[in-house]
C-alpha cells in the first residue's frame, strides 16, 4: 500500500510539474491575447491558468516533501539531499538542498505571489492586468521550461538503502530560512517588473503601476535585505572565519538587486510628487528585475567559479537566453514608449530632496555597476583575453566603501531638505547641530590615537607623492572608520531631530502630549518614519561593519587541558575534552570557561567542537560506530575510549582506503558581551574555533577572534526589519489615494 | 539642457571617472586583481615570486595529509592532466575533503610545491552553491 | 496505480475545463473599451489633483519644519494654488462633459456624479 502511494506521489509530482509548465505558457500567451484585443475572456481564461498553475506547483512542491518524508531513495534528489537519519526539519529544508529543488521553491514561490496579484486586482487594473499576468507566466513558464526540460525534480534511479545526506553545514537553523527569505526577494521583484512592462505596453504610463505595486516592492526588497543579513549571519556563526562578507559572486548577487531596488524605492517618490523621472523609474525597475534573475542564475550555475562548469552546467545558456531577451525586449519597449513618458516638471534647485535622492540613486546605481563589473570580471576577461582574472575582496572595498560612506551621509542629509527649493540659511540652522555632533565625535576617535592617524596622513601623501595612487588609497583607508562613526553620528542627530520637530509640531497644532504625539505622528506617515528607521538601522550596521573590520584582533594559540590563555582583556581556560558519538557524528568537545581578565569573574562556559561526520557505507566503520552509539553512558571509561577508538580508525582506514571516509564540520563558540559594565565591549563577539584537535593527548590549538561591534549589524538588521514593517503597513492616505485612481481607471474602460 | 542638468550630467560624469580610477587603482593592489588557472595552465608558464596565481582543480583522492597543529596540510591537486603539490596553512574550510573543487592562492617554493595562502573548496555534488563555502577568504 | 492515473487525468480535465470556460461563456465576445477621451482626460486630471494636493502637504510641513524659506514657501505656494485652482476647475467642466455622456450612454441608470473616489469598490 505505501509503495503504491509512494509510486502515485511521483507520478503526480511529475506530471504536476508538466501540467504547471502547459498552463504557466497558456497563462502568458492568452495574457498576452487578452491584452492585444482587449478582449475580458482572454483575460480571465489567463488569471485562472495562473491560478491552476500555482495548484499544479504547489502539488509537485508537496509531492517532493512527501519524497523525503518518506525516505524515498529512488528519487535521486531524496538519495543526495537526505538520509534515513536526518531530523525532520532538514527533511524538508533539504527541498532547497540542491538545484531542481532551489528552482522548484523559486517557481513555487513566484507562482504564489502571481495567484495574489490576480486575486487581489479581480476587479481593478483590468487594462494593465492582462499584460501582467503574461509577463509574470513568462517568467514562471521558464522556470517551469528548466524544470521540466533540464533538471527535473522527480528523475529516478534505483532504490537506494539510504542517502547521501545534506551537507552538514547546511544542517542550521539559518540556513533553513535563509534561502527561502532570499527567493521571496528576487521573486517579488518580478511583480512590480510586470506592472511597470504593462504600463509601458499599454501607454499608461501615469502613477498607477507603481502605486499598485507599492507594497509588493517594498516587500521584495525587505526580504532581499534580510536574507542578505541571514546569508551573513550564518556565514558568521558557521563558516568559520570570523568574518560575515566576503565579497563572494553568491552574496554579491542578492546585493545588486537590492541597491537597484534601493534606488527604485527613493525615485519613485519623486515620479509620485512631481510627475518626473519617469524613464529613469521604468529602467530601475527593469535593472532590478533582471538583476534578481542574474543573480539566481549566479547562484545556481557556478559560472563564476569557472566558465567551463558553464558550458557543462546546462541550465546556463537557458538563463543567458531569457536574460538577454528580458533584458534587451524591455529596453526596446522602453525606448519605443520614451515620448510617452515625458517629464511633467523641472528640478527646481539643486539644493532639494529630489537633488539628494537623485545622488542617492547615481551612487546606489553606480555601487551595483561596479559590484556587477567586478563580479563578472572573470567571465569578462576570459572572454575577451582568455586569461581568467579574479578579483579579491580588497578591491571591493576600495571601490564601494568611499561611496557607501558618502551614501551614508545622504541618508542623514536628505531628510532635512525640503522638497524642490532649500534655503542655506535653513540648511545652516538644521544642520548645525548635526554636523557639530559628527565633527565632536571625529575629533574625539581622531584624538585616540593623533600619532597613528598623523603618520597615516604622513603615509598618504608620501604614497601621493611617488605618485602611486593605489597605495595613497590604500593608506586612506585609515581614516574611513573614524569617519564612518562621525556619519553616523551625524545622520542618528539629523533622523532623531526630524522626530523631535515632527512631534512639536503636532504637539503644538493638536494640543496633545508628547508621547501621543510621537505615536500619531509615526502611524499617519508610516512610509516617512519606517524610512527613517530604516536609515537607523543602516547606522548601526555601518557601525558594526567598521566597528568589527577596524578594531578586531585575531590570534592563533595552541592550548592543553587546564591551561590559561590571555587575549586581550578576557582570559579562556581550556577545561577539559569531551569526546561524543551524536546520531550521525562523532565529536570533540573543548569545554572551556572564559573570564573577564580584570577580575576573574566567569564571563561564559564556551564549547567549541569538531566533529567528523564517517561515511557510513565502510562497514567497518559503521559497526564501530554502531558499538559506540550502543554504549550511550556518556562519561563512562569504555564510551571515551570507543569514540577515541572511533577516531583513530578513521585514520587507519584513510590511510589504507587512500581515500577520506569522513566529512568534518567544526562549531563554533561565540560569547556576546552584552554587559553595560564595559561600554567600550558593548556588542563584541568572543569567537572561538578549534583548528586542531588530538583525541588522545587533548591537546588543541584554536583560532581566537575578537570582533568588536559586529552584533551591532544584527542589532541593525532587526531595526531594519522593524523600519520595513513599519513602510509596508497599510496607510490610510495611500489607500485612498490609490483606491481613488483605480476607481476612475476602473469606470474608464469598464 | 539648463544650467542644473549640466550640473548634474557632471557630476554624475564625475563619479563615474572616480569609480573607475578606484577600479584601476584597486587592480594594482596585492590581494587585488589574480590570474585564475588550471593545474595544467598554472605549470606551462609557473613564475615563482608572484603571488597573483588563483590554481583550481580537484583535491587528488588520498593526497590528504593534515599536520597535527591543525591549520598545516599537504595535498595534490589535479585538474585531470597534470597535479600540483600544495601546502597550506591557514584555516581549513569544512568542505576541503577529497575530491573537492578548490582554489589555492599563492606562489609556487622552492621546492615545487605550490605554497598557498588562501584554500577554498567546494564540495563535489553537494549543493552547487554553498553560499559563502569559499572558507577562507576573510576580508574582515 | 490505475485510480492514481484516473485521479491525475480528473484533475487535469478539470483544470483545463475551469481555465477554458471563460472563453466559451456567451458574454466572452465583450471587449474593454478604450477609454473615451474624456475619460482619460479626466483620470489625468485626478492624479494631477493628487500630485498637487499632496505637495501641497509637503510644502507646508516644510515650511513648519522650518526647511523652507518663509518668501520661497509663499512663492512656491502661490504657483501651486494657481495650478490646483486651475486644475480643480477643468475636473468640474470634465466632470459636467462626462455626466452629460454617460447620461447620452446609459439613459435609463443614471450614474451618481458624486467624488470618484466613493464609487471605488464595485
Amino acid at each position: 500500500m505505501e509503495s503504491s502511494i509512494q509510486d502515485a506521489t511521483i507520478l503526480l509530482g511529475h506530471w504536476s510539474v508538466f501540467g504547471a509548465f502547459v498552463l504557466a505558457g497558456w497563462a502568458a500567451i492568452a495574457g498576452a491575447l487578452g491584452g492585444a484585443a482587449r478582449s475580458f475572456a482572454m483575460t480571465k481564461s489567463a488569471e485562472r491558468a495562473v491560478l491552476a498553475a500555482t495548484g499544479f506547483t504547489l502539488l509537485a512542491a508537496a509531492c517532493l516533501v512527501r519524497g523525503f518524508l518518506s525516505d524515498d531513495f529512488r528519487l535521486d534528489y531524496v538519495y543526495l539531499y537526505s538520509s534515513t537519519s536526518q531530523a525532520l526539519p532538514y527533511k524538508i529544508a533539504a527541498l532547497w538542498g540542491g538545484q531542481a529543488g532551489s528552482l522548484l521553491l523559486w517557481v513555487a514561490l513566484l507562482a504564489v505571489m502571481a495567484s495574489i496579484m490576480v486575486l487581489t486586482n479581480r476587479r481593478h487594473n483590468r487594462a494593465l492586468m492582462p499584460w501582467a499576468v503574461a509577463v509574470v507566466a513568462t517568467t514562471m513558464a521558464f522556470f517551469l521550461l528548466l524544470l521540466n526540460v533540464v533538471e527535473p525534480p522527480f528523475r529516478m534511479g534505483p532504490m537506494r538503502p539510504d542517502g547521501v545526506g545534506l551537507n552538514p553545514q547546511l544542517k542550521n537553523y539559518w540556513m533553513m530560512i535563509h534561502p527561502p527569505t532570499l527567493y521571496v526577494g528576487y521573486v517579488g521583484f518580478t511583480i512590480p517588473f510586470a506592472f511597470g512592462i504593462a504600463a509601458l505596453i499599454t501607454r499608461r504610463t501615469g502613477d498607477l503601476w507603481f502605486r499598485t505595486t507599492r507594497r509588493w516592492t517594498l516587500c521584495a526588497w525587505t526580504f532581499l535585505g534580510t536574507g542578505i543579513l541571514l546569508g551573513s549571519y550564518w556565514a558568521y556563526i558557521e563558516l568559520g572565519w570570523g568574518g560575515y562578507w566576503a565579497w563572494d559572486p553568491v552574496e554579491n548577487a542578492s546585493l545588486m538587486p537590492w541597491l537597484t531596488g534601493t534606488a527604485f524605492l527613493h525615485s519613485v517618490m519623486i515620479q509620485e510628487r512631481k510627475g518626473m523621472l519617469k524613464v529613469w523609474n521604468a529602467l530601475l525597475v527593469i535593472l532590478t528585475f533582471c538583476l534578481s534573475i542574474f543573480g539566481t542564475f549566479l547562484t545556481r550555475s557556478g559560472i563564476i567559479s569557472s566558465v567551463h562548469s558553464f558550458a557543462t552546467s546546462n541550465i546556463g545558456p537557458f538563463f543567458v537566453t531569457f536574460l538577454f531577451l528580458a533584458f534587451f525586449g524591455s529596453l526596446v519597449l522602453l525606448i519605443l514608449r520614451l515620448g510617452d513618458l515625458r517629464s511633467e516638471a523641472r528640478l527646481e534647485s539643486i539644493l532639494s530632496r529630489e537633488a539628494s535622492f537623485l545622488f542617492n540613486n547615481m551612487i546606489f546605481v553606480g555601487i551595483a555597476g561596479t559590484v556587477l563589473l567586478l563580479t563578472t570580471f572573470p567571465i569578462l576577461s576570459e572572454l575577451f583575453t582568455g586569461r581568467k582574472v579574479t578579483m579579491g575582496p580588497p578591491i571591493f572595498n576600495m571601490v564601494n566603501v568611499p561611496w557607501a560612506l558618502v551614501l551614508l551621509l545622504l541618508a542623514g542629509v536628505g531628510p532635512l531638505v525640503a522638497w524642490r527649493k532649500a534655503s542655506t540659511v535653513n540648511l545652516k540652522r538644521n544642520f548645525a547641530g548635526p554636523v557639530l555632533i559628527g565633527t565632536w565625535v571625529l575629533l574625539l576617535l581622531l584624538f585616540r590615537d593623533v600619532r597613528g592617524y598623523l603618520s597615516a596622513v604622513g603615509k598618504t601623501f608620501a604614497a601621493m607623492g611617488q605618485l602611486d595612487l593605489a597605495l595613497a588609497l590604500e593608506r586612506v583607508q585609515a581614516f574611513y572608520p573614524p569617519l564612518t562613526f562621525a556619519i553616523g553620528a551625524f545622520v542618528t542627530a539629523t533622523v532623531v531631530s526630524e522626530f523631535w520637530r515632527g512631534t512639536r509640531i503636532r504637539m503644538r497644532h493638536h494640543d496633545e502630549s508628547g508621547a501621543i504625539a510621537l505615536g500619531r505622528l509615526v502611524s499617519r506617515n508610516k512610509r516617512r518614519y519606517g524610512g527613517y528607521i530604516v536609515h537607523l538601522a543602516m547606522v548601526t550596521i555601518f557601525f558594526g561593519i567598521a566597528g568589527s573590520s577596524a578594531y578586531r584582533h585575531e590570534s592563533v594559540h595552541s592550548l592543553v587541558p587546564g591551561e590559561i590563555l590571555e587575549v586581550g582583556p578576557y582570559w579562556m581556560r581550556y577545561d577539559q575534552l569531551r569526546l561524543v558519538a551524536e546520531e550521525d557524528h562523532i565529536g570533540a568537545i573543548v569545554e572551556a570557561s572564559l573570564f573577564d581578565a580584570k577580575d576573574g569573574t566567569v564571563l561564559a562556559k564556551l564549547a567549541p567542537e569538531q566533529r567528523l561526520h564517517p561515511n557510513l557505507q565502510f562497514e567497518e566503520l559503521r559497526s564501530a560506530f554502531v558499538e559506540a552509539r550502543r554504549l550511550g553512558q556518556e562519561g563512562s571509561p569504555e564510551y571515551q575510549r570507543s569514540v577515541v577508538g572511533l577516531f583513530g580508525l578513521i585514520r587507519s582506514l584513510e590511510s589504507r582506503a587512500q581515500r577520506e571516509v569522513k566529512t568534518p564540520s567544526t562549531e563554533v563558540a561565540i560569547h556576546a558581551s552584552w554587559s553595560l559594565m564595559h561600554p567600550a565591549r558593548l556588542a563584541e563577539d568572543f569567537y572561538v574555533i578549534p583548528v586542531g584537535i588530538d583525541p588522545d593527548t587533548g591537546q588543541a590549538s584554536f583560532r581566537v577572534f575578537i570582533n568588536p561591534m559586529v552584533n551591532l549589524i544584527w542589532f541593525g538588521g532587526l531595526l531594519f526589519v522593524a523600519g520595513s514593517i513599519l513602510g509596508v503597513l497599510p496607510d490610510a492616505r495611500e489607500r485612498n489615494r490609490l483606491a481613488g485612481a483605480l476607481a476612475l481607471e476602473d469606470r474608464a474602460i469598464a | 539642457m539648463d544650467g542644473r542638468q549640466t550640473k548634474f550630467v557632471l557630476i554624475g560624469a564625475g563619479m563615474l571617472i572616480s569609480m573607475t580610477v578606484l577600479i584601476v587603482a584597486g587592480m594594482g593592489r596585492s590581494g587585488g586583481f589574480s590570474y585564475y588557472l588550471t593545474v595544467s595552465e598554472f605549470l606551462v608558464d609557473p613564475r615563482p615570486a608572484d603571488d597573483r596565481y588563483r590554481v583550481n582543480g580537484k583535491v587528488v583522492q588520498g593526497s590528504i595529509d593534515r599536520l597535527p597543529s591543525g591549520h598545516d596540510v599537504r595535498f595534490a591537486m589535479s585538474d585531470g592532466t597534470r597535479s600540483l603539490g600544495v601546502h597550506y596553512n591557514g584555516i581549513i574550510p569544512d568542505t576541503f575533503v577529497d575530491g573537492a573543487d578548490v582554489v589555492v592562492q599563492g606562489h609556487l617554493g622552492a621546492d615545487g610545491t605550490f605554497q598557498a595562502h588562501t584554500l577554498l573548496a567546494k564540495c563535489p555534488s553537494k549543493y552547487e552553491s554553498a553560499d559563502g563555502a569559499e572558507g577562507a577568504a576573510a576580508p574582515y | 496505480m490505475v485510480a492514481g492515473v484516473i485521479v491525475a487525468l480528473l484533475i487535469l480535465s478539470g483544470a483545463t475545463l475551469w481555465v477554458a470556460w471563460p472563453l466559451f461563456r456567451p458574454e466572452s465576445a465583450r471587449e474593454m473599451e478604450e477609454p473615451s477621451p474624456l475619460m482619460a482626460c479626466a483620470r489625468e486630471l485626478e492624479s494631477r489633483r493628487e500630485m498637487l494636493l499632496s505637495t501641497l502637504r509637503d510644502l507646508d510641513e516644510d515650511r513648519e519644519a522650518n526647511k523652507l524659506d518663509p518668501q520661497d514657501h509663499a512663492e512656491i505656494r502661490g504657483r501651486l494654488a494657481v495650478e490646483a485652482a486651475d486644475v480643480l476647475r477643468r475636473i468640474d467642466e470634465n466632470r459636467a462633459a462626462l455626466d452629460s455622456e454617460e447620461r447620452r450612454r446609459f439613459p435609463v441608470i443614471p450614474h451618481p456624479a458624486g467624488r470618484p473616489a466613493e464609487s471605488a469598490d464595485d
